[in-house]
């Protein structure tokens, strides 16, 4: 069993197989060895850790992705989330940006993948208003400079 | 009495009679407000307002307005404001920027037009829509994005339809690209608006080289380490190639100043479309080899495609005159023809693919086409002992067929020691199916001597429940994965596997994930279920499912489905299903779920 320890002093305690997935904790291990000391983890919070681990749980036994054919790669280059993602992803905002970060930090690369994948599907066929207004990101261009913008990529207003 | 209490006179603004008028006139219009008929003895008693009553009205009904339209202009600066400070807050804003350009990355790549290329390579475009609208969002977007050099490395053009314009923004984009590789793949129209190329004629005619556009996009944009082009004539790409080596003869990418056209790695080369092709006398006459295109192919090419096309009628065509040591270079090399010709010559290119790792070959069928020299053209030396063309470095190998019998002939020569992954492909009408297992005979895969490598299958099309049993019954290689049209019965296939003598193991017993496809109608996917679950012996204690040894490794289903009518028996949650996700801890995934949508 592995000892993490979230930013919120939340302890827990995860088998190996399972955390494995997350690159970052597999090369701590392999570089510390076993140790009865937790591994901190001062960017996840105690609620993402938990969906963190959900993940990692239903992907246990499942080939990690360095293997050539990983079949959470299938149909990878559309924009094809499967059904358990779809499901798992469906959270708020807040939340799903939390997944994300937290995937990056520890390098799970399949989930940083779905995240994207679902951030990505989020924002398809919206205008930049629409983009704004979903994310909640302020437009801090002058009309100047939304205009040069414009401009300078004129010919893609067209599909 | 809300009516009234409205109505009484406001501090400001100051009306335009006020304002228009001379300073003593304000205690005279007070003077006249108070004498002014009430707003409520007015609605009340119905009569028509005098004079003063109408002026006072229009009066106070402009300074309302007035006060209306500013309270909601500063309505709108709250809530803008208010939005801003709301935005600091903004869980996309800790996105940090390598994420971003992958949220990016994704959001712009633009999805094969077939669904069936979506396993191809070429998949090199972007949506410029997606990328401008990305840039528009935020000034922190835009830097992001246009920081991002592979979202900008990769265009498409059509020429000649290609403006001056145009180019001027595909040669800004590419200066984005920075230093990540750039791609130009360009194809000539496909509309009936323009008139083909007519590079053939040399002499007259449009010839896409002397294209100012496209020459100024090969010039300014170079260089380019991909590109493809689509739709031309061998004519024009010497034409191109010509002008490419005598233009840019400043641009130089190394200390060792190689032209850059020495330096592209991969080249696409379609000659499948258009009348050109049938007239381009490089087709029709015999070349000397220092005339073949393939002699102009740029130094560092390691990854070529050629779809050449098709010259069923022409007994003198020279299509495959690819030097050898262009062909020792490869690592990733695509061959296709167009119609029903496939012919042999591939394997006289094919020999000298050494170091391919990455196959992909697109088979006719012989006796369709009805040709009678084909085969007259082999030229291969290196044969193995066993009389084989051994490709020792091939990994990866697609075939795309057309008919079946040809393929077996020209496809058996054939041996892939380091195979690992297979996809066989047909581009057969679904009315007619395909005998898959005789094409993995014929290269050597149901031998004890095949690639103890090959773990994953892939099929495309219409293959039938005893072919597909047959099949996988005889691999001899511990296959992992296998992707497959759902083209087979499953009820036929669930009886053959039902009906293996007692105690005998598993087909496929390696088999770790499973994909299925192209759902048609009327499937009957508990039976899929059911033979999954048989795969793995299990009985009940107390009620509860239990799992007995041998342990079968399947763990992992993926259902692709696509069409409405399909989704509505697919997306039901048999009792079949639960099992296998519940008891047997089988992850059955359906791609094209929609969780939301109704049934």
């Amino acid at each position: 069993m592995v000892l993490l320890l979230t930013s919120d002093n939340e302890m827990f305690s995860v088998a190996e197989d399972v955390i494995k997935r997350s690159a970052y904790i597999k090369n701590m291990l392999e570089d510390v060895g076993e140790s009865d000391l937790p591994i901190p983890l001062p960017n996840v919070e105690s609620n993402v850790l938990v969906k963190i681990l959900e993940y990692c749980e239903h992907y246990r036994g499942e080939p990690l992705p360095a293997s050539d054919v990983d079949p959470a790669e299938i149909g990878d280059r559309s924009l094809d989330i499967a059904d358990w993602d779809q499901k798992y992803m469906a959270v708020d905002q807040e939340m799903l940006f939390e997944i994300i970060l937290a995937a990056n930090y520890l390098d799970i690369k399949s989930l940083l993948d779905v995240g994207c994948k679902t951030v990505a599907k989020m924002m398809k066929g919206k205008s930049s208003e629409e983009i704004r207004t979903l994310f909640n990101i302020a437009n801090d261009f002058t009309p100047e400079e939304e205009a040069q913008i414009r401009k300078e990529n004129a010919w893609a207003e067209c599909r | 009495m809300i009516i009234d209490l409205v109505l009484e006179p406001q501090p400001q603004p100051q009306s335009n009679v006020l304002a228009n008028s001379p300073p003593c006139l304000p205690a005279f219009f007070k003077m006249v407000q108070e004498q002014a008929t009430s707003i409520s003895e007015l609605l009340y008693n119905n009569a028509p307002p005098n004079n003063l009553d109408l002026l006072i009205i229009q009066e106070r009904s402009e300074a309302m307005a007035m006060r209306i339209a500013k309270l909601r202009e500063e309505l709108k600066d709250l809530e803008h404001q208010l939005q801003l400070h709301k935005c600091v807050f903004s869980p996309a804003r800790r996105i940090p920027t390598e994420v971003l350009t992958m949220i990016f990355d994704i959001a712009s790549t633009k999805p094969p037009l077939l669904v069936d290329d979506a396993d191809d390579s070429d998949c090199w475009e972007r949506d410029r829509k997606d990328l401008s609208t990305i840039s528009l969002v935020c000034k922190r977007w835009r830097d992001v994005a246009y920081n991002a050099g592979q979202l900008w490395a990769a265009h498409e053009a059509v020429i000649p339809e290609l403006t001056r314009k145009q180019c001027d923004t595909l040669l800004r984009w590419y200066g984005r690209a920075k230093g990540t590789p750039k791609t130009l793949a360009f194809d000539t129209s496909y509309s009936f608006k323009s008139k083909p190329c007519e590079c053939y004629k040399q002499t007259a005619g449009p010839h896409l080289c002397s294209n100012a556009v496209l020459r100024r996009l090969l010039k300014e944009g170079a260089p380019f380490s991909r590109i493809s082009m689509g739709n031309f004539t061998p004519t024009c790409f010497k034409n191109i190639v010509r002008y490419i080596k005598s233009a840019s003869a400043t641009t130089t990418t190394t200390s060792t100043s190689q032209h850059w056209w020495d330096e592209v790695q991969r080249l696409v080369l379609d000659f499948h479309y258009g009348d050109a092709n049938d007239k381009d006398p490089y087709w029709l006459q015999s070349q000397l080899p220092a005339q073949s295109i393939f002699t102009s192919f740029p130094d560092s090419l390691t990854s070529l495609t050629l779809h050449l096309p098709n010259l069923e009628e022409q007994p003198q065509r020279k299509v495959l005159e690819i030097p050898a040591t262009v062909l020792r270079k490869l690592v990733t090399f695509s061959l296709s023809y167009t119609g029903t010709w496939g012919g042999p010559q591939f394997l006289t290119a094919l020999q000298h693919c050494t170091n391919v790792e990455d196959l992909s070959l697109r088979l006719g069928n012989r006796e369709e086409s009805g040709s009678a020299n084909l085969g007259d053209q082999i030229n291969v030396t290196s044969l193995s002992q066993d009389g084989h063309i051994v490709l020792p470095k091939v990994k990866s190998l697609l075939l795309k067929i057309k008919g079946a019998s040809a393929v077996v002939e020209h496809i058996g020569v054939l041996r892939f020691p380091g195979l690992v992954k297979l996809c066989i492909k047909s581009e057969d009408d679904y009315d007619k199916p395909k005998p898959y297992s005789n094409i993995l005979q014929a290269i050597g895969l149901f031998s004890p001597a095949a690639s103890q490598n090959f773990v994953s299958l892939s099929v495309v099309g219409y293959i039938e429940s005893a072919d597909l049993y047959h099949l996988l019954g005889s691999l001899t290689s511990p296959l992992t994965h296998l992707a497959t049209d759902a083209t087979f019965d499953p009820q036929e296939f669930l009886k053959l596997a039902l009906g293996a003598p007692a105690g005998s193991q598993n087909i496929v017993p390696c088999l770790r994930a499973l994909h299925v496809r192209k759902f048609p109608v009327k499937y009957h996917l508990d039976s899929l279920l059911l033979y999954i679950k048989s795969r793995q012996k299990h009985g009940k204690k107390k009620g509860e499912v239990v799992m007995k040894a041998p342990f079968d490794g399947l763990k992992w289903v993926v259902l692709e489905i696509y069409g409405s009518d399909v989704k509505k028996q697919l997306y039901k949650e048999s009792a079949t299903l639960k099992i296998l996700r519940g008891s047997f801890g089988i992850k059955v995934e359906r791609l094209g779920y929609r969780p939301g949508e109704s049934c």
